[in-house]
């Protein structure tokens, strides 16, 4: 039988990523607390070896033999977890994770620095073994000649509870040449003296077979200690074999009684993690799912506007399924949804090791701490958001956390801390990441702008504390005194706030001079489907999501004014807000419009990127769930609309970007700059504000 | 009727592959992924053949091996061990437990059949 093992590759490697996760937060934890489960450690990397050997992969399984040997020196006590061999162990699961990545990829690479940190490993072992014979291959090339074999094997009468069964052992032997066997029966006891679990049985067994004799003793091999055995040949036909045969002959037993016992692995960590059962299925098989409840769910709508339109009387069963299904797709919907969903521990568990690198290598003391672990996000969304996540990480540790010294002088202790922590709010995933380092400099960040022509000296005062934090997100713009290897060539922080824009997501800065900088980040739980609310524009439908409305309010002419710019702003209850009319925007204005006159059409207040805005449309169509098509797939990137959807009744329709929307009305000067609006910000900003002050 | 094998490791690519292998070559397979675990299977079907890992959390294979030959209905069900150690203390302790035989890892899917077949009647 032939079997493919590509097939199961891709499971290794994929579990093999799963083992070197732990095996890197194991050795952390031996690093910080000096002592961590090294039984589940070392299993890590037994199993990546075990598994990489099985599936073919020769580099990786040769390597890992060599850590997992250090590891099982250091389980047993023999080699003291020193901080230089915790290192040399971190970089060792670095090297394994290039080689698992470049397997996956079918690059065919060795990772850098493999053969100097193997012989460093090597070096903490004086004898590595690195066997990994295999104990069932045939080895012998003596040529195969037919003869007769005298074999006696007289089992101990304790074989049988290894499970070993004579039966087994005469039937393999005959399977090899022409077999003659006679049992001896001298040894079985009276009736009443029998142990039916014991063995009283033995054999002479003539063999005529052309197998070597490693092939003969390998029918042997389980219960060699369990018998004697010996193995003689008759008649020779070769003189060579014979004296080969001679050599084996007569193995005989005792062996086992001698052999201390091999120190077994306690049943540690009682509280282990039970495995709940799990099956594994490839992503495409959910994507395809994702894909078909999204046909599924704007199908519902099509079904369910069409049936509105019935009268009730008459159709009132067909009514009341409609109804149920709707809510039977739904409740699908949100099943589907979470079988992508996994806990963002995903992302953060490789912060720690993010942390103590960069932190080594500049010469700070950081800890980290992270809570809300398992906050559930999509897959897709996590794996988007750990590149831009660990650079503010990175970040927090490089231009954040200020050495031990400078701490020190700044009355604070010599050690910094990073808190990451992420948690639902409304429909968003927020995760937040808080240093205590020197926070930014306003004035060195003005400086800078001033110097790239972003701003002018005259402009710079009217800004906000948070437009100017906001400057750090332009390319090419980095106040490091001096670039290092970690950060500060400008590239990044631009890039990390499109990305996570790209995800419907935003960034927010708070910080404050010596007591520390606070990136929040809210992501969208999902990139599939969105809650929205159906607006018109002239003809056109447009889908603002629900989660951006504060409140759809109808406006009294004398609420709105307009500002000596030609700004438009609305006063709701004593607040201000920049009012946009939408179909400006996106000019649609034609004869059907109404919002030219502000009470004659409908002002939803949003808010995006912390900041709220009115914004005049024509009439409310109410709530939907739309199922998010990508534009630029199929078209190009257009400025304030995210994406598009299929409406029930057929049509296309587009959703709003709302911070894009802001950026268009700006640059159509449609909207005054930001820091006019500094006091309209959400109260919660400022009282954030004074939570990191306190 | 075809026999039944239970397959104990707590790698999941290797427990497809040797699950794989089996079903292949016409067996049922149950399958769990620890000692724990593998005693409960074991317990709660009739099998025939067990293969475990040694190195596995919760209950290791050896332990795993102990209890179940004190179990009756498994006093002499043969049961292979995976060892990726070739050394033989390793496969003393595991004969001392009462595993009937060995496979060294790596191994192939010709090697998984053939030691089947050496420890259990077709």
């Amino acid at each position: 039988m032939t079997i493919d093992m590509a097939q199961f590759q891709l499971t290794f490697l994929e579990e093999a990523a799963e083992h070197l996760v732990d095996l890197e937060s194991g050795l952390l934890e031996l690093e910080q607390h000096g002592q961590t489960d090294m039984s589940a450690i070392f299993r890590a990397a037994h199993s990546i070896k075990g598994g990489a050997a099985t599936f073919g992969f020769e580099s990786i399984a040769e390597f890992t033999h060599v850590v997992e040997f250090v590891l099982e020196k250091a389980r047993d006590g023999e080699l003291k977890p020193t901080e230089e061999l915790t290192s040399q162990l971190l970089q060792s699961v670095d090297i394994i994770s290039e080689m698992v990545k470049a397997v996956r990829e079918g690059t065919d690479v060795t990772p850098e620095g493999r053969e100097d940190c193997l012989a460093a490993l090597q070096g903490y072992i004086e004898n590595p073994d690195r066997g990994t014979a295999v104990g069932l291959e045939p080895t012998s090339t003596s040529s195969p000649e037919s003869r007769l074999l005298q074999i006696t094997f007289k089992p101990k009468p304790s074989m049988p509870a290894t499970g070993s069964d004579a039966a087994n052992i005469i039937r393999e032997l005959a399977n090899l040449g022409e077999i003659e066997v006679s049992c001896h029966t001298d040894e079985v006891p009276l009736l009443s003296d029998i142990d039916p679990e014991k063995m009283y049985l033995s054999w002479d067994i003539q063999l005529s077979t052309d197998a070597t004799t490693e092939e003969i003793e390998d029918v042997f091999v389980f219960v060699e200690d369990d018998a004697e055995i010996s193995i003689e040949t008759r008649a020779a036909v070769q003189s060579e074999q014979q004296s080969k045969s001679k050599e084996s002959e007569t193995s005989t037993t005792g062996k086992s009684e001698e052999k201390p016992k091999q120190q077994i692995n306690k049943k540690e960590n009682a509280e282990a993690n039970k495995e709940s059962i799990f099956i594994r299925v490839a992503i495409d098989k959910v994507d395809q799912l994702i894909n078909l409840i999204g046909e599924l769910v704007t199908t519902n709508a099509m079904v369910e506007q069409c049936s509105k339109k019935l009268d009730a009387d008459e159709n009132q069963t067909l009514k009341s399924a409609v109804v149920e299904m709707s809510s039977h797709t739904r409740n699908l919907q949100e099943a589907i949804m979470g079988i992508r969903m996994m806990p963002i521990d995903f992302a953060f568990s490789r912060f720690p090791r993010t942390v103590r690198d960069t932190a080594s290598k500049l010469g700070k003391q950081v800890n980290l701490e992270t809570t809300g672990n398992q906050t559930e996000l999509d897959k897709t969304v996590i794996e988007k958001i750990v590149d831009p996540l660990t650079h503010l990480v990175r970040n927090a540790v490089d231009h954040g956390i200020e050495l031990p010294e400078r701490r020190q002088e700044c009355g604070k202790p010599a050690e910094g801390t990073i808190k990451i922590s992420a948690y639902h709010r409304g429909g968003n995933v927020v995760i937040e990441i808080q240093d205590d380092g020197a926070g930014l400099n306003r004035e060195k960040i003005l400086k800078k702008a001033i110097e790239k022509e972003l701003i002018t000296t005259e402009t710079a005062a009217d800004l906000s504390d948070e437009d100017v934090w906001n400057f750090i997100f332009d390319s090419g713009f980095s106040t490091a005194d001096k670039v290092t290897d970690v950060s500060g060539r400008g590239v990044g922080m631009d890039v990390v706030r499109k990305n996570i824009q790209a995800l419907g997501g935003a960034v927010h800065i708070q910080s404050e001079i010596e007591k520390g900088t606070c990136f929040t980040v809210s992501l969208p739980l999902t990139l599939a489907i969105v809650d929205g609310m159906a607006l018109r524009l002239g003809r056109e439908t447009y889908i603002i999501p629900i989660l951006n409305i504060i409140e759809s309010i109808r406006l009294q002419p004398e609420q709105c004014r307009t500002m000596q710019d030609g700004v438009e702003i609305v006063d709701i209850r004593g607040e201000y807000f920049p009012l946009l009319r939408l179909s400006e925007v996106f000019g649609t204005t034609e004869e059907n419009t109404t919002s030219q006159d502000i009470n004659a059409g409908i002002t939803v207040v949003v808010e995006s990127d912390q900041t709220r805005l009115a914004l005049q449309v024509d009439e409310l169509l109410g709530e939907h769930q739309v199922v998010i098509k990508n534009v630029e797939d199929n078209y190009r990137k257009i400025q304030g609309i995210s994406g598009a959807t299929i409406l029930g009744d057929g049509r296309v329709a587009f959703i709003i970007d709302l911070s894009g929307l802001v950026k268009l009305a700006r640059e159509n000067g449609r909207f005054a700059k930001a820091s006019k609006f500094g006091a309209l910000k959400m109260a919660q900003t400022t009282q954030r504000q004074e939570e990191v002050a306190a | 009727m075809s026999k039944t094998i239970l397959t104990v490791d707590d790698s999941i690519s290797i427990r497809q592959m040797v699950a794989f292998t089996l079903k292949q070559a016409g067996f049922n397979v149950v399958e769990a992924s620890d000692g724990e675990q593998g005693l409960q299977v074991a317990r709660n079907n009739s099998v025939d053949l067990i293969i475990t890992d040694l190195n596995m959390p919760n209950m290791d294979g050896l332990q795993m091996i102990q209890n179940l030959r004190g179990d009756a209905a498994y006093k002499f069900t043969p049961i292979l061990m995976l060892t990726t150690e070739s050394d033989d203390t390793k496969k003393m302790a595991g004969k001392q437990a009462g595993a009937t035989g060995w496979l060294v890892k790596p191994f192939n899917p010709e090697q998984l059949l053939k030691v089947i077949n050496k420890v259990m009647a077709a």
